[in-house]
């Protein structure tokens, strides 16, 4: 409500703006040269003067608008700079790098944990999983669909490498 | 006995009874509408709706409120459309929006044929208020 009355108030007070004349002279070269690299640069009172004086240029014929004044007004209102800012240079490979010294790094502490840890143990052994299978095979474990019914080809507990490997 | 007559019944008793209440009447809100009924704007609504709010536009911020509406749907705005944009960018003074109508003409066709079609109609308006394109104005960045 109150921004509506705002515009009201903006409103009413616009033709007398508008009567302000539409300046007649082309502004010069230099003020608009690179005027996109030294945006970001210029004192934000810098800034509003130089886009008001392209603003009352834009009041007279768009016609007698140089190229230079008609790139610099299309630059400063929808230019990549500000909220529209591109992202910086090389930023996916700063990503991509990041993320592969992360996956890096964690896959070294697991390592350095592992090296750490106790070894494994003495049961995880192809020979002590086969005495196991037998042993359940004989007290006739799991009868119906396990290890000791008709029929039975799994491999039982068996799920280490030979103890002579290791 | 149809739907919309025991709403409608139903409307007046609650009217009724609403008097004894002192609630003040809401006569549209008793006949819900629900989005199946509700009427789907047709291309040529649309048209004329778009075109009436850019005549009646007074500033930069309605200007380009409106043309984030009018090119947010699932449509190319009708060139007549863009004409009344395009007068209303002239007559709020804002050149860069101008071009940037284009622009979004650009990135809605489908192909560069009819964003060509477009360009033609356009092209007189265009030349008489002197707006140059955006790949016109920054030729290298393509």
């Amino acid at each position: 409500m109150f921004r509506s009355s705002i515009v009201r108030a903006s409103r009413s007070v616009a033709p007398r703006v508008q009567c302000r004349a539409a300046s007649t002279h082309p502004l010069s070269n230099p003020t608009l040269i690179d005027v996109e690299k030294r945006w970001e640069s210029m004192p934000p009172q810098e800034q509003a003067e130089l886009w008001m004086s392209l603003r009352d240029r834009m009041k007279g014929s768009w016609a007698e608008l140089t190229p230079m004044e008609k790139k610099a007004s299309y630059w400063i209102a929808f230019g990549p700079h500000g909220p529209r800012a591109l992202p910086p240079p090389g930023e996916g490979k700063k990503v991509f790098l990041g993320t592969v010294i992360g996956v890096v790094a964690s896959f070294v502490l697991f390592l350095g944990i592992r090296q750490l840890g106790r070894p494994l143990p003495s049961t995880m052994t192809r020979e002590w999983e086969e005495a196991t299978n037998e042993y359940l095979k004989e007290q006739k474990v799991e009868p119906i669909t396990g290890i000791s019914s008709e029929g039975y080809s799994g491999p039982g507990y068996v799920q280490s490498p030979p103890a002579a490997q290791k | 006995m149809a739907p919309s007559t025991v709403l409608r019944i139903a409307a007046r008793q609650f009217r009724a009874t609403s008097r004894f209440a002192a609630v003040p009447t809401f006569r549209a809100s008793a006949i819900r509408a629900y989005s199946s009924e509700s009427h789907e704007e047709t291309f040529e609504e649309f048209t004329s709706r778009y075109e009436k709010e850019f005549d009646s536009v007074q500033d930069v911020f309605e200007l380009q409120r409106n043309l984030n509406n009018a090119f947010a749907y699932d449509l190319v705005p009708a060139p007549s459309v863009i004409v009344a944009a395009l007068k209303a960018a002239r007559r709020v003074n804002d050149y860069p929006t101008a071009v940037r109508i284009f622009e979004g003409i650009k990135a809605k066709v489908e192909n560069k044929g009819q964003y060509e079609q477009y360009l033609q109609e356009l092209a007189p308006l265009k030349e008489e208020l002197g707006i140059t394109l955006k790949e016109d104005l920054f030729p290298e960045s393509k």
